[in-house]
């Protein structure tokens, strides 16, 4: 006979805060931005358009994949948040919300949110929108992330799909200038995180997460955001040529392509994640990862503002 | 039935039973929220005439 009050039973006290944390919030905002600016674009280039209250439950279908995914990651990898200071105070190695609790969680909110997606727009959002919670949930959590120093620029992917759901949304198609959106938030995150990882990677070592700074050296990092901002420059240069963006947005992307290269040049020629590296070399680290979020949110308004505003004119248009 | 294979509850300290109904509530919510949001998808695509055809629901 078994003993009925052996194991304690333990109540969660999680307040909605750590339900919220438990969704990566700052992601979602990124994630929910680019993909309402997919929708945005969408309309202004096809000259097709959607209910507003489709795509606004079509937004928040994006951000409910967005925070399934963010959860499942937290379920995943809540042994090595434990380990780094700075996701220790997240809501499953806190203890604030059981594994198990967020790993529901997340499967519920991941199937809800196609559903959603499906019913309020089309088969292929909802398709790109579950492969893209399966891409970061399953293919950069479970296995990149701990296998592969490529695990930020593969899994890169994942946070790239949005502008393409909200494209497919619009039209029921994912066009190349839907790939091109795509592209730009995939060549932002590498040199993106890396800034990150600069200052981080005694901890991903710690944990041992073989990012790039752990696994080859702060010094082919910081050459590394110096060749993927390059590409980056290059390739958010891209909608002014299709006329997916006008010049105003040709001339931004140039000007905050251009900055960000400059920023990530400065710590190129700094000692950033190295031994040695002191207050200075960390402060250009910090400075570019915090641009490059300014960065990403400004080139997206400004694509935008141009078909909202109506002042989208497309280059060849200019010139002609 | 004996004593010692009954299930021996632990009252909720008030903490938990706080958290408890939190929970509970935001639950509620977003149930009825879910709800209200598959009744406008169903009304607007009634409205429009769309439905399976076009690939949405």
């Amino acid at each position: 006979m078994t003993d009925q009050t052996a194991a304690p039973v333990t109540v969660p006290v999680a307040s909605a805060k750590d339900y919220i944390n438990l969704l990566k919030p700052r992601i979602m905002m990124l994630v929910v931005f680019t993909g309402f600016v997919g929708i945005v674009a969408a309309q202004g280039v096809t000259g097709q358009s959607v209910h507003p209250v489709m795509a606004a439950i079509a937004t928040l279908a994006v951000a409910m994949g967005s925070g399934a995914a963010g959860a499942i990651n937290m379920w995943y990898d809540a042994d090595i948040d434990a380990v780094m200071t700075r996701t220790s105070t997240r809501p499953i190695p806190s203890g604030a919300v059981p594994a198990e609790e967020a790993l529901t969680l997340g499967l519920v909110l991941s199937g809800v949110s196609v559903l959603l997606m499906w019913m309020a727009s089309n088969w292929l959002a909802a398709a790109l929108l579950a492969f893209s919670i399966f891409y970061y949930g399953g293919i950069y959590t479970m296995w990149l992330k701990r296998a592969t120093p490529q695990n930020i620029v593969i899994g890169g992917g994942a946070g790239a799909f949005p502008p393409v759901i909200g494209w497919a949304v619009v039209t029921g198609s994912a066009p190349l200038d839907a790939w091109i959106l795509f592209a730009i938030i995939f060549f932002w995150t590498p040199p993106h995180f890396w800034a990150l990882s600069l200052l981080a990677h005694k901890e991903y070592a710690k944990a041992g997460v073989p990012m790039l700074p752990v696994t080859h050296g702060a010094r082919a990092t910081r050459h590394q955001i110096v060749v993927y901002t390059l590409v980056l420059l290059a390739v958010s240069l891209l909608p002014a040529v299709t006329g997916l963006g006008g010049w105003v947005y040709g001339l931004a992307a140039a000007g905050l392509g251009g900055a960000f290269l400059y920023l990530s040049v400065k710590v190129a020629r700094t000692a950033a994640g190295d031994a040695e590296a002191g207050k200075a070399d960390h402060k250009a680290a910090a400075g570019l990862f915090a641009y490059s979020i300014v960065y990403l949110f400004a080139v997206f308004a400004v694509l935008m503002g141009e078909h909202l505003l109506g002042v989208h004119m497309p280059v060849t248009e200019l010139l002609s | 039935m004996t004593e010692d294979n009954e299930f021996k509850v632990r009252p909720l300290t008030e903490e938990e039973a706080n958290a408890r109904g939190k929970r509970n509530f935001w639950l509620a919510l977003a149930l009825v929220a879910f709800v209200a949001m598959v009744l406008a998808i169903t009304i607007i695509r009634l409205s429009q005439g769309t439905g399976m055809a076009d690939g949405g629901f």
